[in-house]
């Protein structure tokens, strides 16, 4: 588990920060450079949904561990794709720790949050625009341990492998609420976030779309 | 979806980190009420009972084998038993108060907790004070009874009063010296100028070294309590003789003795309170100020002939008489006894036991026992009765609980109607709570089953005052210095110990609240790139809210 409030991760100097920053920035970016990023609703749309779940984050900060971010990752990735999912889980963790507080674990939780987002792209849990619910608590419980699985790597280099084990352990607790959270944000909150962004085209429709239109000309 | 959003925002406020407000503060009412008794049958208790951090310690005696067996217990703070251990072989007066000794370790090897018992057959236990097996045992001479007398327990040594002399053992239970004495009865030790001192029987004090033991004597009477150690090196005793009994000042360099007065039969053991010396016996309780020269300052009319206690600032002692009950008395400055009132109970009877007593947070207990055995608890504020100060905590709890009950409602009404993803909506809702609620003592379970603890000697700094071994330690490592508290006792997280340490150093915290406990931010106004903190040398790995500690570690801030 990540950020258990004992051990901290390696020290990062103003430099080494500015460098993440700016590779994960370029990151999220590069994600997004697509067609259809040139209308702006789309645009809009994308900006809305990292405010509003950065704000959310932000605001679930005093309970342990629950993390809407993962759920939220794992939908866009499902309903928009890989790369906006990366781009998604990228710009809500500088966002939202540039309130909470910025460091090592940025890059990590940047990492987590992506791999989400790959795993949703993957996991087939929408079809038609539907969301399944009973496969989403499934990758909701896997993307929890996963996720704080990746975040804890950002101790290593300060700690031995045996307190890094240690460390593990000492996570589970959080861990397990992570996954009860996520299933709790899955239940009530997943068909909801998956309908308001289900007019979000994804890459693959916006590519059929442009093949379409093609074939139709010729 | 509002009605959503609004089960949210409902949900985050009420998950929102408690306010803990101070429980049983000055203002709180001082009336002590009953919380449990615990009584232990046809048997009496002779002795104070004695308290750790984690559990109260009562020993119990007999002088026939069919009224009970004479027994040490291990009892929980809430009155139910951890652990006893029984002495079928230990007939006589047991009345050798237990001592607890917190886990160390020294020249001659470690220790964990342990409760020091001594049976008046003779033998000497050193039980686990977790489970109450024996860690080693000794035996000592026995002479129709074996160990009746107070021991004294140095920084890792136990010096006990036998029958016919003194034994120095080595906490890890190693014999160090063992010299003879004049026969005892309830004699206590005490360690003055390179000397232990005892009294016995016949009248005599004996100073006893590793390598001698010397007799002198005070007067035609019985020395039965621990010579009392005064400022100029000198010790003041109480002898009873056939008539009453007598106050001495004993020079401990040229070993002559003087009279101060005569007082009653039957003394108790006398103690010190805010530099006076409080004796009783069957006829007063009395006040004596020794600074240089012993003279009597004021005197109450009180039966006592036991053990006499402080208990916040003030005196109580058993009145051993067929009515029981205890004095309460005030200590004025000038030394001067403001009789308070009588404490009494529905089993008040004969008693020598003295008061335990102890404060947590500004909540007060007290604990009585005398010879009906019935052990009580008593405390200025209930455990399980809300105090005005924590009022709207409650509230916010009993909010919690209303909510986790339509919760649990709803999910039954949507599994009745065989609508199960409502039906898991709600359940799942409910196990968050529940888990959130939860979430502090389960992490503090799991880290303890999980985490194998380092010894502190791990962490022991040479450096260090010998004084502090054994105890509580912290350090505050500073880019540029070092602060170090020692000596610390009882503290059970390394939050609460680090508080402790901060306060005595007048160094200021800065902590904030988190979702994953609480946080030190700075030391002192230091912040720096934030603090971690190691346990015996290993990193701690969660919340210094949560990291329970033992009653020897050593804990090491540093800032990053």
């Amino acid at each position: 588990m990540f950020q258990s409030y004992g051990i901290h991760g390696p020290l990062l100097g103003p430099v080494t920060g500015l460098v993440i920053d700016v590779v994960l920035l370029a990151l999220a970016f590069w994600m997004l450079a697509s067609p259809d990023m040139r209308k702006a609703t789309n645009v809009l749309t994308f900006i809305t949904l990292v405010t509003s779940i950065s704000l959310l984050r932000v605001l679930m900060v005093p309970l342990p561990n629950i993390q809407p971010v993962t759920i939220a990752a794992l939908i866009i990735g499902a309903q928009l794709g890989a790369r906006r999912g990366i781009a998604f889980a990228v710009l809500v963790s500088m966002t939202s720790n540039f309130i909470i507080g910025d460091g090592i674990w940025t890059l990590y939780q940047a990492i987590g949050w992506s791999t989400v987002a790959v795993i949703g792209s993957a996991s087939k849990i929408v079809i038609n625009g539907k969301l399944n619910l009973n496969k989403t608590y499934v990758y909701a419980i896997i993307c929890a341990f996963l996720f704080d699985f990746i975040v804890s790597l950002s101790i290593i280099g300060t700690v031995s492998f045996n307190e890094f084990i240690i460390y593990l352990l000492n996570g589970i607790p959080y861990d397990i609420l992570h996954a009860v959270g996520n299933l709790t944000i899955a239940a009530w909150f997943g068909n909801w976030f998956n309908d308001s962004i289900a007019n979000f085209q994804s890459m693959e429709e916006i590519e059929q779309t442009v093949v379409d239109g093609y074939v139709t000309r010729t | 979806m509002r009605v959503k959003l609004l089960l949210l925002a409902s949900l985050l406020i009420l998950l929102s980190p408690l306010s803990k407000a101070d429980i049983g503060s000055e203002d709180n009412q001082e009336e002590f009420l009953f919380q449990w008794n615990k009584d232990f049958g046809e048997i009496y208790v002779s002795t104070k009972p004695i308290t750790s951090s984690e559990a109260i310690y009562v020993r119990t005696s007999s002088s026939n084998i069919a009224k009970g067996i004479p027994s040490v217990y291990s009892i929980s703070f809430d009155g139910s038993e951890n652990w006893r251990v029984e002495n079928a072989n230990s007939t006589m007066s047991d009345m050798s108060p237990l001592v607890f000794v917190n886990s160390g370790f020294g020249e001659c090897g470690n220790w964990p907790d342990m409760v020091l018992v001594g049976w008046s057959d003779g033998l000497f236990q050193a039980l686990d004070a977790h489970n109450g097996g024996v860690i080693w045992q000794y035996n000592t001479e026995v002479f129709a009874w074996g160990i009746t007398g107070s021991m004294l327990v140095e920084s890792e040594t136990v010096t006990i009063p036998t029958r016919g002399g003194l034994d120095r053992l080595c906490l890890n239970g190693d014999l160090q010296f063992s010299q003879s004495t004049g026969n005892g009865w309830r004699n206590g030790v005490t360690h003055v100028a390179d000397s232990y001192w005892v009294g016995d029987e016949k009248g005599n004090l004996w100073s006893v070294t590793k390598d001698s033991s010397t007799n002198y004597l005070i007067g035609a009477g019985k020395l039965r309590h621990s010579p009392i150690a005064l400022d100029n090196g000198d010790l003041f005793l109480h002898l009873q003789t056939s008539s009453g009994s007598t106050w001495y000042q004993f020079d401990t360099v040229n070993y002559t003795s003087t009279i101060i007065g005569n007082s009653g039969s039957g003394p108790g053991k006398p103690i010190v309170v805010n530099g006076y010396i409080i004796t009783s016996d069957s006829q007063q309780i009395t006040s004596i100020n020794c600074s240089p020269l012993c003279t009597i300052v004021d005197f109450e009319e009180f039966q006592s002939n036991g053990e006499i206690s402080e208990v916040f600032g003030n005196i109580i002692l058993p009145r051993n008489t067929v009515q029981g009950g205890y004095g309460h008395f005030e200590l004025l400055d000038n030394g001067e006894l403001n009789p308070l009132m009588m404490l009494t109970f529905d089993d008040d009877w004969y008693g020598t036991s003295g008061v335990e007593s102890w404060s947590i947070d500004g909540q007060k207990y007290q604990l009585f026992v005398n010879d009906n055995a019935n052990l009580k608890l008593y405390s200025t504020a209930p455990a399980d009765t809300p105090s005005i100060d924590n009022e709207s905590s409650n509230w916010e709890t009993m909010l919690a609980m209303l909510f986790a009950l339509i919760l649990i409602s709803a999910t039954s009404i949507n599994l009745l109607r065989e609508r199960f993803q409502s039906a898991f909506k709600f359940f799942i809702l409910f196990s968050t709570i529940l888990l959130y609620f939860t979430m502090g003592d389960v992490i503090q379970a799991w880290s303890e089953f999980v985490t194998d603890e380092s010894p502190a000697s791990d962490a022991w700094n040479d450096e260090w005052p010998d004084e502090w071994l054994g105890t509580q330690v912290v350090v505050f490592e500073f880019t540029n210095r070092s602060v170090v508290a020692g000596g610390l006792l009882d503290y059970t997280t390394v939050l609460d110990l680090t508080r402790a340490a901060a306060e005595e150093q007048g160094l200021p915290l800065e902590i904030i609240e988190s979702g994953l406990g609480k946080y030190l931010v700075s030391v002192d106004d230091v912040a720096g790139e934030g603090w971690e903190y190691d346990v015996n040398g290993q990193p701690g790995t969660l919340s210094a809210e949560y990291k329970t500690i033992d009653s020897d570690s050593i804990v090491i801030w540093r800032q990053l």
